[in-house]
């Protein structure tokens, strides 16, 4: 194993800083900013003048459950792959890697800078989405709910392990477009419909899904939940998988660690034939 | 410091059951240009590919001033500048983020760095330097790119068909600052353009099927191969009389097109002299050239010869 040494370092603030200011710049993050404000303000608008009764609870927390658990899998899908699905691809597949692979700089410290500016993009959004939770809980119930923070922690642990994941389809795929739309599939698809049969009708714990570890973003409002159940229906028994906090963590940095090793195992290796 | 050098020992590359390249080697000290000629598949980009770490051989060493580029390339990559085939840097950063970038990585100070931006800028005249790559032409990024490989000031140069795409003015500021950088740099150059590399390099490498056929400097590949015909153009059309007066001297002439023929002889300066004098005799000659270069007929030759 290479050593990491002072120009390591200085390699990665520069490989971060320049990725994150490509990010910055792209119409993906433009775009998807507006949308994300304009979104998170209608939201905020139909709750507090209209009564948006599906948003509405008894107490911060149950609010807080609430308007995270809407939609939540798949906004953070969509970030996962905008700035992780095309992450390697971004110069495999293109001529630009002949601009920046050929630079004094190790590939898989270069895959490090961009993890963290694809983590750093990520989080202006989920950090607009709950700018919006703590806003809406203070006007309806003039205070916040102390079970945010863990909730912000599960969810950048959440949007590692999906940037993570992401990554991986980067490094199979040559063309950027299709690992993106690849990575937006399996988490908003494939892994909820796999994960939804095994559990509930298998009854197989889905810990192998980091789209189960996910929930725990809004779980974790709620005191008394059930992690697993079985309910007999008159035709079959149906499950209920819940992760515990400790459960969600393990998958989490599971996700992070192996899917992770392999994009940078790979972009390392990885030759340029075209 | 070593001195720079470009390295190739045995090297070897195999995708699948094809040979890219078989057992290449060669080995270049110094300064000087050298180009890198061969058709289209030959193996010039696989062999610049694996001497910038992006290809691995199959087998065999490439070395930039003795270190192993596929061993350790960000050390070899700290002594040399490369254009790859036509790299392209971010679409959404400007000419100058693009720049900085390679300046940042090379540990550049900030103000040096600024200062030899604005110079290139002004020698290769790069685009508005807030410009963004995506909003370029195709030769205002490769000279953009040229300006990335340049502004580190590395020891070696590895250019794949530098020019490739520009316009001819485009062209002539880029060989002129390959003209001025082989002084004290060595480069490796690889081109289609024959001319180009009569101008600029000081040796010739001719590859094709991944093979090395020959390997000499620009003057002796010039006095081997000379070339062998003449055009000769009069001031009058050339008619049936003045094609049959040369035909009576004993010359090979073919009619070319209006005023002008070519004469085929064995290429020697003592024929060639012989001819021009006989052929003042018989009409008013206002032009006196050879036919293609020396390197056109080196190429030809070789690659035929190689390939037999």
């Amino acid at each position: 194993m290479a050593s990491i040494g002072a120009d390591d370092i200085r390699n990665y603030y520069v490989g971060t800083k320049f990725q994150f200011t490509y990010y910055f710049r792209s119409r993906r993050f433009i775009g998807l900013l507006i949308f994300s404000i304009l979104i998170t303000i209608l939201i905020l608008f139909l709750d507090l003048h209209y009564d948006y009764s599906a948003l509405k609870a008894e107490n911060s927390a149950a609010f807080l459950y609430n308007y995270l658990s809407n939609g939540i899998i798949a906004y953070f899908a969509i970030l996962a792959a905008f700035f992780g699905g095309d992450m390697i691809s971004m110069d495999l597949g293109t001529s630009t890697a002949f601009y920046t692979l050929v630079q004094p700089i190790k590939r898989s410290v270069l895959y490090l800078g961009r993890y963290t500016a694809a983590f750093l993009s990520t989080l202006a959004f989920v950090s607009i989405l709950y700018i919006g939770a703590i806003a809406g809980s203070l006007y309806l119930y003039r205070t916040v709910s102390a079970l945010i923070l863990p909730s912000f922690g599960f969810a950048l642990l959440y949007m590692l392990a999906l940037i993570s994941f992401a990554t991986l389809f980067s490094a199979i795929f040559k063309t950027p477009s299709i690992g993106l739309v690849v990575s937006i599939l399996f988490l908003i698809l494939v892994y909820p419909a796999i994960q939804g049969i095994i559990s509930a009708l298998a009854g197989i714990n889905p810990w192998m899904f980091v789209t189960y570890a996910g929930e725990m973003i809004y779980l974790v409002f709620s005191k008394n939940y059930v992690v697993y159940s079985v309910t007999n229906t008159q035709f079959a028994y149906l499950y209920t998988f819940n992760p515990t906090g400790d459960e969600a963590i393990l998958i989490m940095i599971g996700y992070i660690i192996v899917f992770s090793l392999v994009s940078m195992i790979v972009f390392t290796k990885k030759e340029i034939k075209g | 410091m070593n001195m720079a050098s470009i390295e190739l020992i045995n090297v070897s590359k195999e995708f699948g059951k094809f040979r890219a390249l078989d057992n290449v080697s060669f080995k270049y000290e110094g300064n000087g240009a050298i180009g890198y000629l061969g058709p289209n598949g030959a193996g010039k980009t696989t062999t610049l590919k694996i001497l910038t770490n992006l290809l691995r051989p199959t087998s065999g060493k490439a070395t930039i001033n003795g270190i192993n580029v596929n061993r350790n390339p960000v050390e070899a990559f700290k002594r040399m500048g490369s254009v790859i085939e036509s790299p392209s840097p971010f679409p959404y950063f400007t000419v100058e983020d693009s720049l900085m970038f390679v300046a940042e990585l090379r540990r550049m100070d900030r103000e040096d760095a600024r200062d030899r931006i604005e110079y290139y800028a002004k020698a290769l005249a790069l685009p508005d330097l807030n410009k963004r790559i995506g909003d370029l032409s195709k030769g205002q990024r490769q000279r953009v790119v040229i300006a990335s490989a340049l502004l580190p000031d590395p020891e070696v140069l590895l250019l794949d068909e530098p020019t490739s795409g520009l316009d001819p003015f485009e062209m002539k500021i880029i060989r002129d600052m390959i003209i001025k950088m082989k002084k004290d740099k060595l480069i490796l150059m690889s081109s289609h353009l024959l001319s180009e590399v009569a101008e600029v390099c000081d040796e010739v490498i001719f590859i094709n099927h991944g093979k090395i056929l020959a390997r000499d400097n620009v003057a002796n590949i010039s006095r081997e191969f000379r070339a062998k015909a003449v055009i000769v153009e009069f001031l009058d059309p050339v008619d049936e009389k003045l094609i049959s007066a040369i035909k009576s001297m004993g010359l090979d002439i073919e009619k070319n097109n209006g005023n002008s023929v070519i004469i085929r002889y064995d290429g020697s300066n003592d024929q060639r002299a012989e001819i021009l004098k006989k052929l003042i005799n018989v009409g008013n000659v206002i032009r006196y050239d050879s036919v293609g270069s020396e390197l056109e007929e080196a190429y030809i030759s070789i690659l035929k010869n190689g390939s037999q």
